[in-house]
């Protein structure tokens, strides 16, 4: 068991609730969450479908681990079809929502249509409403979420919503839940929105009791932890210095992507840096970081809550802004510093809390303004655009601006609110877009670790580092080390990341689980928890089988080989300093062997044996 | 004698001199020494040295023992850590 075998299908465009089955079949074949979402849209969903139409759908999604002990086990998943990318989207976040969504007994939402007017999804337990969103429409996920939790007065509520970044376009607006988390990345906020559905609210009850084997799930929830709390990174690395400690990392082996990713060493790493977060502040002694948090159910806890200095230009006379909030994560602080030349750790923090306050991602958002900033350093976008503003790189001033402006998507916010691709075509430099199929980069630079080069160019939804987050092996060391110059064997090491990464989005468990547990220590944990025998091999093929699901829809949508490239910054350029200086990403070195070991013909089909391998004919 | 830059990063930073400011020290060692010998010099457990660097390029335990410090060498330290 474990899944509640209960899905909601919401029909917006009639405001009608209805209950159905889960399809147990395809449970067994695509597990939950990632994968089974995904086999529920695209056998529901035209793959060439508008994605801001009425005609896609979106799907909220939990699975079988969601809410209940196993560490973790608190994630869901929107699943839809991108406008940024025009690809398969999934985005994964933590929280709380969730839990709270399976808890009310309820294994996933299917959005369908359009509603006629704004409106949010309540539900408590199986009491499940549309109402009207006409007083929050227009405002941000901060004000929603206090609206609602006012509106009801249930602080335990559970709110996930859209930002005013969705409402105005912006096509990497993500959907911002329990305030600081969200399934953030390909613009699945932009999609909630153009179907007038402003949040949802849930609140669950039942608790998630359903379980195959109670005792020997508790056992093996148990032994999963403790390789958890003793593991170096999971019990120590990351609740203590959280994912931001890779900055120094990272720009210290050559990856660090600087200044629209021209170079690849930044000169103010140290001031944005994980470390620096600690540093007590001249003007009042705290530190940026004020403590670590831990979503449902996680024994890690390695999210940043943080503080920005009450003098700092970018909040003063913004008391709103003086609070604690959802700080820094590594990625965003690479878009939002590095990769636009700005050292400015406040200005970075402020501009992350906007990226919560009102939805949009910060890692396409900086990427997308560090290409504006190009673009403005070439003389294509000039202060005519921006009204005035030196759009220069190394501009925390600049940054503040951008941020403001693309929450709202006001003036040239709708510009940025574009991505990097459209935005770099509208201005006539499209080699300056630095994407993988619309998507934009995050934050390894693929000259100077070769295998994230594949993972990017294959990446199901385009450029992203948690679709096959090889810097694991590369430069972590885990499972084991590799050669982070070196392009052998990284086909097979990309393979194996891609279909491990699939199968643990698909279990309701958070990825960084797997900087201490095995495959087989998640298998223990799903085989008690679900029917049927769950083992380390049997997940590995579901995940193969929910790569090969996503790469099928992709290329009905219209995708092809020519599409599993890179940016020609990476493949012409070379590195200019640290240990990959004369390197450029050597993709063709290993796209073909990639191919060969998916089991795709020269034009990245998978053939027919493959299909009929996995299931998929 | 060679010149090398020793640097400490997150919580190894409690090995750093007294004094220091940010992550790195200058320090003079002998010809021949290795990536080891001065990691116990600055007192860092040699089991949290988790994530060795020597000029960007990953050192391996065995690495550890056999690279020899060369003169502008920088090695970087940091304990167990990930991110993503």
């Amino acid at each position: 068991m474990a899944w509640t075998g209960k899905i909601l299908r919401i029909d917006l465009t009639n405001i009608a609730c209805s209950t159905e089955e889960l399809n147990r079949q395809w449970a067994q074949e695509y597990l939950g969450q990632r994968g089974l979402a995904t086999k529920y849209l695209v056998e529901e969903i035209d793959a060439k479908v508008d994605a801001l139409s009425p005609e896609n759908k979106m799907i909220m999604t939990t699975a079988p681990l969601t809410g209940t002990m196993a560490s973790t086990g608190g994630r869901y998943s929107v699943v839809t079809k991108s406008p940024l990318t025009h690809c398969i989207a999934c985005s994964n976040s933590g929280g709380f929502i969730g839990a709270e969504l399976k808890n009310a007994g309820w294994d996933m939402i299917i959005f369908e249509g359009r509603a006629p007017t704004p409106v949010y999804l309540y539900i408590v337990n199986d009491q499940v409403e549309l109402l009207s969103a006409d007083e929050i429409w227009g405002t941000s996920v901060w004000s929603t979420d206090a609206w609602l939790h006012n509106k009801h007065q249930d602080p335990l509520l559970r709110i996930a919503a859209v930002g005013r970044s969705a409402e105005a376009g912006c096509l990497y607006a993500g959907i911002v839940n329990d305030l600081h988390r969200a399934a953030g990345r390909s613009g699945v906020g932009t999609v909630m929105a153009a179907k007038n559905l402003k949040a949802v609210a849930v609140r669950g009850t039942l608790g998630v009791g359903n379980i195959h084997d109670p005792a020997r799930f508790m056992q093996a929830v148990t032994a999963g932890k403790k390789v958890l709390a003793e593991g170096a990174v999971t019990g120590e690395g990351l609740p203590t210095y959280g994912t931001q400690v890779l900055m120094n990392v990272i720009n210290e082996v050559g990856a660090l992507p600087t200044r629209n990713m021209s170079e690849v060493q930044f000169e103010g790493v140290s001031k944005v840096s994980g470390e620096a977060m600690h540093e007590p502040r001249k003007s009042d002694g705290k530190p940026n970081l004020t403590t670590n948090a831990g979503c449902f159910a996680c024994t890690i806890a390695c999210g940043r809550i943080s503080t920005i200095d009450q003098g700092h230009f970018s909040v003063e006379n913004k008391p709103e802004y003086w609070g604690n909030s959802g700080g820094l994560e590594y990625e965003a602080a690479w878009a939002l510093g590095p990769d636009i030349g700005v050292d400015d750790l406040d200005a970075l923090t402020y501009a992350n809390y906007l990226c919560n306050e009102d939805g949009y991602d910060p890692i396409s958002f900086g990427s997308t303004l560090a290409a504006a900033m190009e673009l403005y350093q070439l003389g294509a976008i000039t202060k005519k655009q921006t009204g005035g503003v030196e759009l220069t790189f190394g501009s925390a001033e600049a940054l503040v601006w951008a941020a403001e402006i693309t929450a709202t998507g006001e003036g040239f916010g709708k510009d940025l609110g574009l991505g990097s691709k459209r935005l770099c075509e509208k201005y006539g430099h499209p080699e300056l877009s630095m994407t993988v199929k619309g998507q934009e980069f995050p934050a390894y630079d693929p000259r100077g670790i070769q295998g994230m080069g594949l993972a990017y160019a294959t990446s199901n939804r385009g450029a992203c580092h948690l679709r096959g987050y090889t810097v694991s092996s590369e430069v972590l060391g885990i499972p084991e080390q590799t050669d982070p110059l070196a392009t052998e064997n990284k086909a097979a090491l990309v393979k194996a990341f891609q279909d491990a990464t699939a199968v643990v989005d698909s279990a309701g468990l958070c990825i960084f689980t797997t900087f201490a547990w095995s495959l087989e220590d998640i298998a223990r944990q799903i085989d008690a928890a679900c029917e049927g025998d769950w083992s380390a091999e049997r997940l590995t093929e579901v995940g193969e089988r929910i790569w090969n699901m996503e790469r099928d829809f992709n290329l009905r949508a219209g995708m092809t080989a020519a599409d599993d490239t890179l940016p020609k910054r990476f493949l012409k350029d070379a590195a200019k300093t640290g240990p990959a200086t004369g390197r450029v990403c050597d993709l063709d070195q290993m796209l073909p062997e990639y191919y060969q070991l998916r089991g795709w013909d020269a034009d990245g089909v998978p053939t027919d044996a493959t299909r009929q391998r996995l299931g998929l004919a | 004698m060679v010149r090398i830059e020793f640097k400490l990063f997150a919580g190894l930073m409690t090995y750093l001199p007294a004094g220091t400011k940010g992550h790195a020290v200058s320090v003079e060692v002998a010809d021949g020494t290795t990536i080891h010998e001065v990691i116990d010099r600055f007192k860092v457990p040699r089991q949290r040295a988790h994530l060795v660097v020597c000029n960007g390029v990953i050192m391996h335990l065995a690495d550890r023992d056999r690279h020899q410090l060369r003169e502008g060498d920088v090695i970087a330290l940091w304990p167990p850590i990930a991110g993503g």
